[in-house]
């Protein structure tokens, strides 16, 4: 039987690679056969007893959220592999923060991670024989994005913005037959989740936290969901933000 | 019914409201709408020529004027508190400034994304946070926030504008929350196609997908009466009730 | 700015191939301008040059010169 998620001769570029979601993530495409070429400020973790990376890895670090070192980053890639198959995007900062702190620099620290940092990426990985026909590009975003919550104005807003640009982006680069998609991710128990359900959920989130029906998501679920979405399974899938909230929107 | 007097529907007399945007446009028929209404008004804009237009064309009242840069966004909060020293504190603001930006993707360069962000939803979220701040508002504050389809819908070509007034609608749903025990209610209003001087601008441009978008937009093509009819209610004590919404008037796009 | 430095910055916003433009390349001939292109030539004259190109404008181009001209 042919494995519909199989990622295999796929190049994917995951993008905040480092982070404990970040490395689900790449693991997951890595065991579906995809190269991955993973981007953030540090090395992904290694493993330990080799000190060398997996195997069907490369690793590229250079300050993520600095728009500037983007495009010279991917065209360095390509130059390496030729061609591009999928870019995953799963860096971001959280944080709660009342209005009357979300001053502009905090807002705009929020909006540079989440969604100028990410547009970016697109851009340039879109550029003419980059992304491949068939490519696919999966970010992670969050159920604020579409539901209020006190004190993440910020986060909220940035999340939004990244998911008005995937339905744009899908328009667009509907021509070129590249998909583009989101995850609405409720709280996952790894990096952001983590410290809010242990430290922040007992402020005023905990009646939120409840709405979560079925618990906790692990970052496993979040990695299947991403390789779903950048694999041909997905092929008409675009334009779209996946609830991934353990339905909490409902 | 107790406490429903037809006379009084959408009264504002005596309301103090500033609008950011009134040179052209929504902006423009809203505050001559809500001075019809007995409002007084505080008219902010960068083009002091139109400002002067727009506070020429107003119904009598206790009118301010100010020209105001909003991309100057670290300024803001001075600029507020002066303003509302002399003008008072607000029972309502109207946000109806932004860049109508088109560009394909490939040209969304970090400093145009930067300054479409800025402009149409940064000095906004700026400007609630600086007039939410103790003595600058009155319990019933009302907020409206001018978002667009394009927040919810995908196209080509708009991608910049699509995020800045996706970002303002989410920023809406959680301020609406949190400012809610202080009396405060936020809201956007969300337009369609709707003739004004942005629409025309955009219909000389290639590219336009507007007459597909008309298509999908049933009832016809709206008029900046439209939308300030809506923003007007959304001020009123009627719409008490009406809080972190994004509405429609659309001519019916939104469900089509 | 030269008519060739003009034409290298057009070909690199349509993601044409360098030295494939001439002047006297014909503007219906060129398939990456559709509508999408249409556009970039649009953003294009009005980041580069401070020139506001309209639909209506960009129907009477006949060459690339055309647009060379307008941009000037």
């Amino acid at each position: 039987m042919i494995n519909p998620l199989s990622l295999s001769g796929k190049n994917i570029m995951v993008v905040g690679a480092a982070s404990e979601t970040g490395w689900s993530i790449v693991s997951v495409l890595q065991q579906l056969g995809a190269m991955v070429i993973m981007m953030d400020k540090e090395n992904v973790q290694q493993d330990v007893s080799n000190n060398t990376l997996p195997d069907g890895t490369i690793s590229l670090t250079f300050d993520i959220y600095d728009v500037a070192l983007i495009e010279e980053q991917i065209s360095a890639i390509y130059k390496n592999l030729g061609v591009v198959h999928g870019l995953v995007y799963c860096a971001g900062i959280g944080g709660v923060r009342p209005l009357g702190l979300t001053t502009n620099i905090f807002a705009t620290e929020m909006m540079n991670a989440n969604f100028f940092a990410f547009l970016e990426f697109v851009r340039c990985v879109t550029k003419k024989g980059r992304l491949v026909a068939g490519g696919s590009i999966v970010a992670v975003s969050s159920v604020s994005s579409i539901k209020g919550l006190k004190s993440k104005i910020a986060y909220a807003a940035s999340k939004a913005a990244a998911d008005a640009a995937v339905r744009c982006m899908a328009a667009e680069l509907s021509e070129k037959r590249i998909r583009v998609n989101s995850i609405l991710k409720g709280w996952v128990t790894s990096d952001m989740g983590k410290d809010f359900i242990v430290n922040n959920r007992s402020i005023d989130h905990d009646n939120d936290y409840n709405r979560q029906l079925l618990g906790a998501i692990k970052p496993e679920e979040l990695a299947n969901t991403t390789a779903f979405l950048l694999s041909d399974a997905a092929v008409s899938i675009t334009g779209t933000s996946l609830l991934l909230d353990g339905g909490y929107s409902l | 019914m107790e406490g429903i007097y037809m006379a009084d529907y959408l009264n504002l007399t005596n309301k103090r409201i500033m609008i950011a945007g009134v040179a052209t446009g929504i902006g423009k028929t809203t505050a001559i709408l809500l001075s019809e209404l007995g409002a007084d008004l505080i008219l902010l804009d960068i083009n002091v020529k139109e400002l002067n237009e727009t506070m020429a064309l107003l119904k009598p009242g206790q009118h301010f004027s100010f020209p105001v840069d909003l991309s100057d966004i670290l300024n803001i909060e001075k600029k507020v508190n002066g303003i509302i020293d002399i003008s008072g504190s607000l029972d309502g603001f109207v946000y109806c400034v932004g860049i109508r930006s088109r560009r394909p993707l490939r040209m969304i360069t970090p400093k145009v994304l930067s300054e479409v962000i800025n402009l149409n939803f940064g000095a906004f979220l700026e400007l609630t946070r600086c007039i939410t701040k103790k003595n600058n508002f009155n319990s019933e504050l009302s907020i409206v926030g001018i978002s667009s389809i394009a927040a919810s819908r995908g196209g080509a070509g708009v991608t910049a504008y699509a995020a800045s007034k996706g970002a303002m609608e989410s920023a809406v749903r959680c301020l609406a929350k949190e400012m809610a025990p202080k009396k405060i209610r936020i809201n956007t209003v969300v337009p369609a196609q709707t003739n004004t001087p942005a629409y025309t601008a955009l219909q000389n441009m290639a590219a336009a997908d507007e007459d597909a978008i008309l298509a999908r937009q049933y009832l016809g093509l709206g008029e900046p009466l439209d939308v300030a009819n809506v923003i007007a209610f959304l001020l009123s004590a009627n719409s008490r009730l009406i809080t972190g919404s994004a509405i429609p008037v659309d001519g019916g796009f939104l469900t089509s | 700015m030269t008519n060739e430095e003009k034409i290298s910055l057009i070909e690199d916003a349509l993601e044409i191939e360098p030295s494939t433009l001439k002047p006297e390349t014909l503007v219906g001939n060129i398939s990456e301008l559709d509508s999408m292109g249409k556009l970039t030539l649009i953003v294009l004259c009005d980041d580069e040059f401070n020139k506001k190109l309209t639909g209506e404008k960009l129907k009477e181009f006949n060459t690339v010169q055309d647009i060379l001209d307008f941009m000037a």
